[in-house]
């Protein structure tokens, strides 16, 4: 039996996060576990299971004894598996948005419970189709009457920050967060803004007071921790306020830039006529309802249009990866609309997200993320090939890699779409025809089934992976 | 009359201000990782009341004469 430590749960003092035999157990130490029991004799964390804001768990102390001998392990519970875990720079900004959201409406539910959350870290907080979910029960401790809010300044840089840089500036937060893991530092978002933003009051509190106050502190260290002599900082309804306040601002913010996007628009501006949408539809069904696959990746989801065929044909849950914010938008809006189990991603496929943080393994890169049992790449390969320069064996052999089944939609040049990629630049890609792409593809997989879409030549084919 | 009044005044905001200051330093701090930075504990002090107001104004207060008398010196 092996007991695999997963690696984003080291920092936390109060117990650890392991793989054990596909199954997910999180360990309660000894010196917390004082807090644990506290916090779960009042009930809280059953009722923020009752509403979906908590993943459930279930003791199974049992185990303790063979699997974590001797190393202080109070209790041991399980959790169910997130068929994928995604980070908050790979969120759109209504993803990142319900984040901040249901953080603060933890919070101020564990308030009303005497407890409070000991961080704000975004990465506490996971996705099962468009709906978040709190992943964290060890972030739970007991409340006392007057306590600052220690995560204010994390809660701020990791979730309201990369959101004012979209609702402000229509700067999308991926970027930027990717490179600091830790979201967007106060005192580098303070130097964006204009006087004018100081005319807004929560702007004026939470971002410009706040990193003039952590950069004009130096020197007020000692004051500090002169006297241990408790009183109320913060008063409990000050700090309700603060949340309730914070909640209300960040369920107003919208992107800046939230006119159409080429992608948002593109189930309308494509080159399609109707019945070969239609046919495309059926043949994604087919492949769904054929193959079986529950744990689909689209990749070039758009507004989700086939992740939703694929559900409707038997798919369990739909990663939809794109790179384009308002396609990323509409597909969340829509998942959420319509309670489609599809978790929209961002996704640069020529720059996907690598292993990073400590070790180079605190935060994963996508495929550290397990697989698909299936894929769909529907009209994507001629912009890895001819937008991204990269040549088609290595995407197709990528493609392949990913998962065992699959469909991919190849279009050919003389295809309208393809002739406005190559209409400002040389045509280099001699190699690129289908006769190429399934030749290449037949070395590793089997086709199972083709089906011509137009006259120009757009392609669907249906692929089996080869055992190697 | 004066001396005296300033020197409760003093008394009150040092007594409220190293109360206040303090109190994130108290037991919980074994699971509170996240270190909350000093500019939070100002602000939320400030968020809090009148009385956290004048705390933070005090601590400031050697900086703000000192700045203003920057000022008229050179003026």
């Amino acid at each position: 039996m092996t007991v695999d430590r997963i690696h984003g749960s080291f920092r936390d003092p109060s117990g650890g996060v392991y793989s054990v035999n596909g199954r997910i157990l999180r360990t309660v130490t000894e010196t917390y576990a004082h807090q644990f029991h506290f916090v779960h004799r009042t009930g809280l964390l059953d009722r923020l299971r009752a509403r979906g804001w908590l993943l459930p768990y279930e003791f199974v102390d049992d185990e303790i004894s063979s699997l974590f001998p001797g190393q202080g392990i109070e209790h041991l519970l399980e959790v169910p598996r997130l068929l994928f875990v995604s980070h908050p720079y790979e969120w759109p900004f209504s993803a990142l948005k319900s984040a901040a959201l249901l953080h603060l409406d933890v919070q101020v539910s564990a308030l009303e419970a005497g407890v409070t959350l000991s961080d704000a870290s975004a990465y506490n907080v996971q996705f099962q189709g468009p709906i978040p979910v709190f992943i964290d029960h060890l972030s739970f401790r007991r409340y006392e009457p007057g306590e600052i809010w220690t995560a204010h300044r994390q809660f701020c840089e990791q979730f309201l920050l990369p959101l004012l840089l979209r609702a402000l500036f229509g700067i999308s937060h991926n970027a930027w967060y990717r490179g600091n893991l830790e979201g967007i530092p106060l005192e580098d978002f303070r130097r964006l803004l204009k006087w004018q933003h100081c005319l807004d009051s929560n702007l004026l509190k939470h971002v410009v007071l706040h990193a003039w106050l952590h950069q004009n502190s130096k020197g007020l260290e000692g004051e500090f921790s002169a006297v241990r002599n408790v009183s109320s900082a913060l008063p409990v309804a000050a700090f309700r306020r603060l949340l309730i306040g914070l909640r209300a601002w960040i369920q107003k913010l919208t992107p800046a830039d939230s006119a159409m996007s080429t992608w948002q628009d593109y189930a309308r501006t494509n080159s399609y006529r109707t019945d070969e949408v239609h046919i495309k539809r059926r043949f994604v069904h087919e492949f769904v309802e054929t193959e079986r696959p529950k744990h689909l990746w689209d990749l070039g989801c758009n507004a989700g249009d086939y992740a939703k065929v694929a559900l409707e044909a038997g798919a369990s849950h739909v990663i939809g990866f794109d790179s384009d914010q308002g396609a990323l938008e509409a597909c969340f809006v829509r998942a959420v609309d319509e309670r489609l189990a599809i978790q929209p991603v961002f996704l640069d496929i020529a720059n996907p997200s690598p292993n990073q943080g400590w070790q180079e393994s605190e935060r994963p890169g996508l495929r550290g993320r397990g697989h698909a049992d299936a894929v769909l790449a529907l009209a994507l390969i001629h912009h890895l090939v001819i937008a991204k320069n990269i040549p088609l064996d290595q995407v197709l052999d990528w493609l392949i890699s990913l998962a065992p089944l699959g469909i991919l939609e190849f279009i050919p040049k003389a295809d309208p779409m393809v002739q406005r990629l190559l209409s400002l630049r040389e045509d280099i890609f001699s190699s690129y025809s289908l006769e190429t792409c399934l030749a290449h593809l037949e070395t590793k997989a089997r086709i199972v089934k083709t089906c011509h879409l137009s006259s120009q030549g757009r392609t669907l084919v249906w692929y089996e992976r080869r055992n190697q | 009359m004066r001396e005296k009044r300033d020197c409760l005044v003093k008394r009150f905001s040092v007594v409220l201000g190293i109360s206040f200051l303090t109190l994130p330093f108290g037991p919980q701090d074994a699971f509170a990782y996240v270190d909350p930075g000093s500019g939070s504990i100002l602000l939320q002090l400030m968020l809090g009341g009148v009385a956290g107001i004048g705390v933070v104004a005090k601590l400031y207060w050697q900086r703000i004469r000192d700045g203003v008398f920057r000022i008229l010196h050179k003026s």
